[in-house]
């Protein structure tokens, strides 16, 4: 098992906590997980990358991802203006957040398994907004554990909840595991387009 | 040159002793006294003096000055929170 | 009871720490070290350490109150990087001279200008003559047990140092991974409370003493010497620390270097840190494709292991230096100690520096690989 990461996120979105929230609920199923961040001169809304690598193995590399298996990404306009799917290995999972828009459909997500999620919603319809954003960041690991079919969700909802005592963390919970049932994954997208 | 002793420990503490100048006390313009009945015993002085020339015996009683390394610089002075210690000239 | 946790290197010194069971922290914040001080203070505000956190007004004054508290017999910390270690650095050498066995993380970021905040090796090897022992972690396991194991060999009779314990900023510092935070008891066996020398601030009333006087040059050299003296007893005492280390928890990090496919290796690659991780696990894929090629994780830099690497390299026909740093007007600061002590033991193996990752650029395996074909058949 070996699967590298790639998350793309505005400053603020939380692509960073994403990583190690990640990595965290891995780590309760004894699978090996790193967390790695670019640190830059981010601000509010520039894109944030953060990186996993993950192995049933202890792993020695400490460079950051350059192409990966598994590429989420936290809104739709971030593929253009990143390039990030450039970054993406042959049969590489792309997880999404879009509420299904053609528009949001970059042509290029075609080549890819696709799990698409509207985590946006999710956070609205929950209230979860921090500083007037709605926060996807939770929701998104959710469709990570749909999409890739592990960690597992409660493993996953553990980790929320003891990262955010209380009220925030029950419904950051709540945001992963709706994100978790309504992810839909588009495993034959090739052959449609 | 004398030999060098093999010591991995030598620390860099020194006392009140007689060096190449003889007791430093002779240099001395101004000298330090403390003012007993007004004297709180917080030890600042014994902390503060540079030359480790104040000692005493036991924290209820008024601590004294070694005349012989006192060199007068009265950072004693300087640090006592009450002003109980004064300035005289010496020879005065 | 021990944990599992996935923390960064940051977190993971500051548990270092915390299990070190620390009296004293004074520092002052500096990216990326920021975040350790930061844990340590939650923790000294929660009650959770018995320590007392000084917070200070700059690096130089961090150092004074560490140096201060070991002085006065409490077992302090600080932590910094970078620009904050050039501020600090009076006090660094203060702190060996006045045989302060104060424990030190140096987040390694690259010096300005151009202002640069990632990772570079420059800043702590500049301390290299300082007279403080000098760890470099490999991972952020690795970084916690060193600060550990900092404390044992730096209050050890024989030695009474200061010592310092290295991490790649942001390779380590801000990058989580698995992390296993030990049980208190085990960490409290292997590590005694400090039990400091008689000269401890803390004299009788009547027989005060001054520390850190002027000495004349005949007695300013024996003072000196005597570093240097400590310095060699040091190197034993960090051999049982990782030895006793290893019996305790299990896990062996190297003592003064740890070798890696060095068996019928044909090439050394040696490194420091989380670059010499990150060269064994290309020696891995070299491996399998047919060079014969070891990786020697230089653990320590002072004392330097002499020995150990002049052993290694006689067996060998070709020798490559990952440097993360470099003395201008010299060489990569690591190939230049080693090939000084190649020549100090007759050795005659090629040594070829490469000089990578400055300023944080990402060292990649393709990177080494490039450097180990360039090299292997030279």
């Amino acid at each position: 098992m070996y699967y590298e990461v790639i998350w793309v996120g505005r400053g603020g979105q939380g692509a960073v906590t994403a990583s190690r929230i990640l990595a965290k609920a891995l780590n309760r199923e004894k699978i090996w997980a790193q967390a790695i961040v670019f640190f830059g001169a981010e601000r509010r809304g520039a894109p944030v990358y953060a990186y996993n690598r993950i192995s049933d193995q202890p792993i020695k590399y400490h460079h950051f991802v350059t192409d990966a298996d598994v590429i989420v990404i936290f809104e739709p306009s971030l593929i253009k203006l990143t390039n990030v799917l450039s970054r993406a290995r042959d049969n590489a999972t792309v997880i999404i957040n879009s509420a299904g828009r053609s528009e949001d459909m970059d042509s290029e997500l075609h080549k890819y398994r696709l799990a698409v999620v509207d985590a946006t919603s999710i956070a609205l319809q929950l209230n979860l907004l921090v500083a007037g954003i709605p926060v996807i960041n939770t929701a998104m690991i959710g469709a990570f554990a749909k999409a890739m079919g592990f960690p597992l969700i409660d493993s996953v909802k553990e980790v929320i909840k003891e990262a955010w005592p209380g009220k925030m963390g029950e419904l950051n919970a709540q945001a992963s595991e709706k994100a978790y049932r309504e992810t839909r994954i588009l495993e034959n997208i090739k052959s449609v387009s | 040159m004398s030999e060098i002793p093999d010591n991995h420990l030598i620390l860099p503490i020194s006392k009140p002793t007689k060096g190449a100048g003889g007791k430093t006390g002779s240099w001395r313009v101004f000298r330090p006294v403390i003012l007993e009945d007004k004297c709180i015993k917080c030890m600042m002085c014994w902390m503060y003096c540079p030359e480790a020339a104040i000692e005493a015996h036991s924290r209820n009683e008024v601590p004294k000055i070694n005349y012989d390394y006192c060199k007068g610089c009265l950072v004693c002075k300087e640090v006592c929170p009450v002003s109980a210690i004064k300035s005289e000239r010496e020879g005065e | 009871m021990e944990t599992y946790d996935v923390i960064t290197g940051n977190d993971a010194v500051a548990w270092g720490a915390r299990l070190s069971r620390v009296e004293v922290i004074a520092a002052y914040p500096i990216t990326p070290q920021t975040t350790i001080v930061e844990k340590l203070a939650e923790w000294v505000d929660k009650g959770e350490i018995d320590a007392r956190y000084i917070a200070v007004e700059s690096e130089h004054s961090a150092m004074s109150a560490a140096m201060g508290a070991s002085a006065a017999g409490a077992r302090a910390f600080t932590a910094t990087s970078s620009q904050g270690f050039l501020y600090m650095f009076e006090m660094i050498s203060w702190a060996a001279g006045a045989r302060t066995p104060v424990v030190m993380a140096v987040v390694n970021r690259a010096l300005g200008p151009p202002w640069n905040i990632w990772s570079e090796h420059t800043d702590a090897l500049m301390a290299r003559d300082t007279g403080w022992i000098q760890f470099w972690a490999s991972n952020n396991q690795e970084a916690l047990d060193s600060i550990i194991q900092a404390y044992r060999v730096a209050e050890d009779k024989k030695v009474i140092l200061p010592a310092m314990v290295m991490l790649g900023g942001f390779v380590l510092s801000h990058t989580a991974m698995p992390v296993r935070i030990h049980d208190q008891d085990k960490v409290d066996q292997y590590l005694p409370p400090y039990s400091p020398p008689h000269y401890v601030l803390n004299p009788k009333l009547s027989e005060p003493f001054a520390y850190g006087n002027i000495l004349f040059p005949w007695d300013y050299a024996k003072v000196r010497l005597s570093i240097q003296r400590a310095m060699e007893n040091s190197v034993d005492v960090i051999k049982k620390a990782a030895r006793e280390f290893q019996e305790i928890f299990g896990i062996w990090h190297g003592d003064l270097i740890k070798e890696a496919y060095t068996d019928n290796a044909e090439m050394l690659i040696f490194a420091l840190g989380a670059v010499a991780e990150q060269a064994e696990a290309t020696a891995e894929l070299l491996r399998k494709k047919g060079y014969k090629v070891g990786v020697v994780k230089v653990r320590v830099t002072r004392p330097f292991p002499k020995h150990e690497i002049a052993k290694l390299a006689n067996k060998v026909s070709r020798i490559i230096v990952i440097d993360r740093d470099i003395s201008f007007g010299w060489d990569g600061i690591l190939a230049g100690e080693i090939k000084a002590t190649l020549h100090e033991h007759n050795v005659d193996t090629p040594v070829t520096t490469k000089i990578m990752g400055i300023g944080g650029d990402d060292i990649l395996p393709d990177h080494i690989e490039k450097a180990v074909k360039e090299v292997y058949n030279k």
